[in-house]
């Protein structure tokens, strides 16, 4: 607590000070506390939650770890009272503990019976230990009569009524079977599909990497694609995009990681330094990481989110997996051997050439036991303008860095592939702005409403609890997102704070990120997004076709990425392997197409770092492609 | 009417468990069907004499649901299963109830505990569907927490800090 600039008002025994690693349990409360300096400060009279509800609830010691994380705070007059209130409770407590040191209550000092305590008892308080217990044993749900905990569960839906059946052995029998089976496949009971997936989420919300599927109604992992069951497919196999808008988002945004995000930045967030948390646990991907089938090419989607000063910006990836006809092109056999290599090949790239290398980092996971590989997009170094214009499409480019008088795009995207050599690998990120928290009125949130999700506002007993239930506030992201347009220079907005950890920009602005000719200067440091193939050998057998579409206008059709390839590699590639491989003399000597090899260094290791601003032999050839 | 209206003013003595008395008008007393019934078998006369002994319920729960009847005692009367089927259906609550049912945990549960004994049908629906809301959407661990802990007092406070101290500082 050194170096606070604000002097603390009432002082803090120094044993109170103690680890916050499991702050984020106190989401709410903070917030609440902060809305209530934000109140104070803008000289508003004091809301009754600090009055009422403050110490009926779990609020005491939280407040405690709170205020200590947040001194700032106790400028309030209604803070520093409540503060004040709980350091007299201490004193009041520890006073009465020094009575009973003088005159101690003998019964306190027998052992529990049945305990530990009654071979080795040490004298020590008994009370400490139990006093967590309710003063009224009667006075708990638990406890309630049959009559009225039936009247109860009556007026409750089935899948709450079912958890709360679940929720501890003395329910389970007290409520008997009758509401979990309700769920129970086996039983006669037929549930509604939207009742069966409530409950799933309130199962979800339980488990780190489980979701609740959407379209199988099923609890299962992202990666584990359920059994095909009829009638019901599941998104993760079956789900095709109709427009280059319409990503896939998967509905467990409402999932435990989204909500510790929030979490994690509404406790660090206002007076601390680290403004955005980047959800990288296993479980985020869960969000998406549906591979598509596709006519001619395999995508494969992926998103990460992160929060940047209160708002969840979304990054949607979706890469085109190097398959040409559904058959892998030769560039990508010959480095995804290498790829799967991983033990001589710490990362390799999918493609050699230098502008691609910045673009794209390839790694093979070891532990992972089926045929899939992660490409690593280097962000931070992968756009600068002059790249970008470089190795980005006219199209996708314009769309990044819009002439003035354009049209608005119905949203941005970057997308990439190699123009050298036969590697197909397309990519393209979408950004998107899913608002931030507040009660759904926030105009950046009215786009994101969709029909079969309402937005949960807080309820009476709720307001000014703020994310203590968190997940009324991340249900509001719909289950399709691309619903709001956004200006193209709105999502440039977004796009650059999605990458420079600073949003909205006029705040980075504020607070100095300026930075001469860039505004918003990437961080020094850059990070990695995650981006999973799979399914390497698919047994779509889809004709090629070489489809002009350069005068569509938006993404719809994806088809197109293929027709910049030069029909003579195709016939090569049709070729088999070891024709193929004879007549490109495909060795470890020479992993180099002809007419790229001065451009590295002599030892053919990729690794090896490249000469630097190597012009590129003929520039218009990669804007030449059609997307 | 002017029976009735003296009748419905008569001051009735209710004396919790705790032995604390509270003075009620008897319309209000008479929101709950265990002390109508017994007014009824008692005669006008003695429940004027004696207090009525509520000995299921102490003192604050006796003046909060006095309060709630206080409230609704220009209610119309409890109807028949016709209400019973309209009200299992709904869990909305008034907002005065709503505010009324604002209490800590504890409170809440002896509230419907003491509607429960003293046959306050109304108070016990509210009562209900504050719990069920409190439920709903809660999953299975998140109810568990809430059904089982409730409010820390500063001892549970204090004894969680020496846990603290020990597991987590050195």
């Amino acid at each position: 607590m050194a170096g606070n600039p604000y002097p603390h008002p009432v002082p803090v025994p120094a044993d109170w000070i103690m680890d916050a690693s499991n702050l984020e349990q106190h989401v709410g409360l903070y917030v609440a506390l902060e809305q209530e300096f934000q109140r104070w400060a803008a000289g508003l009279p004091s809301s009754d939650f600090i009055e009422q509800e403050f110490f009926d609830r779990v609020a005491t010691f939280s407040l405690i770890k709170l205020v200590l994380l947040n001194e700032r705070m106790l400028q309030s007059p209604h803070l520093r009272k409540a503060f004040a209130r709980v350091v007299e409770e201490e004193d009041a407590y520890r006073a009465e503990c020094a009575a009973e040191a003088l005159f101690p209550n003998p019964w306190l000092n027998l052992p529990l019976p049945h305990s530990a305590s009654m071979s080795n008892h040490t004298g020590m308080d008994i009370r400490s230990s139990v006093s967590i217990a309710p003063s009224n044993p009667r006075a708990a749900l638990a406890e309630m009569p049959n009559e009225i905990l039936e009247q109860i569960t009556k007026l409750l839906p089935p899948e709450a009524a079912a958890a709360l059946a679940q929720t501890c052995k003395k329910f389970n029998i007290r409520l008997g079977d009758c509401y979990i089976n309700r769920f129970n496949p086996t039983t006669n009971a037929y549930p509604t599909s939207e009742e069966k997936f409530r409950f799933l989420q309130l199962l979800e919300r339980d488990t780190v990497d489980l979701v609740a599927c959407s379209e199988c109604r099923n609890l299962h992992r992202a990666y584990e694609v359920q059994p095909f069951k009829w009638p019901v497919k599941c998104a993760a196999r079956q789900y095709k995009p109709k427009s280059w808008n319409d990503l896939y988002v998967a509905d467990p945004f409402n999932t435990y990681n989204v909500i510790r995000a929030w979490a994690l930045h509404m406790v660090r967030g206002p007076g601390h330094p680290l403004h955005s948390v980047e959800m990288q646990t296993r479980g985020l991907q869960n969000i998406v990481a549906a591979s598509v089938d596709h006519e001619h090419s395999r995508r494969v989607h992926s998103v990460t989110a992160r929060v940047v000063n209160g708002r969840l910006l979304v990054r949607e990836q979706l890469v085109l997996a190097p398959f040409v006809n559904g058959k892998l092109t030769g560039w990508s056999i010959r480095f995804l051997a290498r790829v799967l290599q991983y033990d001589r090949y710490n990362a390799i790239t999918v493609c050699p050439h230098d502008l691609f290398k910045k673009l794209v980092s390839c790694e093979y996971d070891p532990d992972s036991n089926r045929d899939e590989f992660n490409v690593k997009v280097v962000a931070s170094s992968a756009f600068s303008k002059r790249i970008a214009k470089s190795i980005l499409p006219g199209k996708v480019y314009h769309l990044l860095y819009p002439p003035p008088g354009q049209m608005a795009k119905q949203s941005m995207s970057i997308g990439s592939s190699c123009h050298h050599c036969a590697t197909d690998l397309g990519l393209a990120a979408q950004y998107k702005d899913m608002g931030g928290p507040g009660d759904g009125s926030d105009k950046n949130m009215d786009g994101w409403k969709y029909n079969s999700h309402q937005i949960a506002l807080p309820s009476e007993t709720q307001k000014g609890i703020g994310l203590y239930e968190g997940s009324c506030f991340v249900k509001a992201i719909p289950f399709v997102a691309g619903r709001a347009r956004k200006s193209d220079r709105e999502s440039f907005k977004i796009w650059k704070a999605y990458e420079d950890d600073a949003y909205p920009p006029q705040l980075a602005m504020e607070q100095g990120v300026v930075d001469g000719k860039n505004k918003y200067r990437p961080p020094d440091s850059s990070y990695l997004l995650p981006v999973t193939f799979r399914n390497y050998f698919p047994n779509s057998n889809n004709d090629y076709s070489d489809k002009d579409s350069s005068d569509k206008d938006n993404f719809e059709d994806y088809d197109s990425c293929e027709s910049h390839i030069d029909p003579v590699v195709i016939e090569r590639l049709f070729a088999p392997l070891d024709e193929w491989s004879a007549t490109m003399e495909m060795d470890d000597k020479e992993p180099f197409p002809p007419g790229l090899r001065e451009r590295y260094p002599s030892t053919g290791d990729l690794n090896a770092p490249m000469r630097e601003e190597a012009p590129l032999q003929n520039p218009q050839s990669n804007i030449a492609g059609g997307w | 009417m002017a029976e009735n209206k003296d009748k419905a003013t008569q001051k009735i003595t209710l004396t919790s468990n705790d032995g604390s008395s509270i003075e009620v008008d008897r319309c209000v007393a008479e929101r709950s069907m265990l002390i109508k019934n017994l007014i009824d078998d008692l005669g006008d006369d003695s429940v004027a004499t004696q207090a009525i002994p509520i000995p299921n319920v102490n003192d604050p729960v006796l003046r909060k649901v006095v309060e709630w009847c206080e409230k609704h005692r220009s209610d119309p009367p409890q109807s028949t299963e016709e209400e019973n089927d309209s009200r299992k259906k709904t869990t909305d609550i008034e907002e005065w109830d709503q505010k009324f049912m604002q209490v800590d945990q504890e409170m809440l549960f002896e509230i419907i505990l003491a509607a429960n004994y003293l046959d306050i049908k109304a108070l016990l629906d509210v009562g209900c569907k504050t719990v069920a809301n409190m439920i709903k959407g809660k999953s299975p661990r998140r109810s568990a927490r809430r059904s089982t802990s409730r409010t820390t007092s500063p001892r549970g406070l204090l004894s969680l800090w020496s846990f603290f101290r020990v597991s987590f500082i050195p």
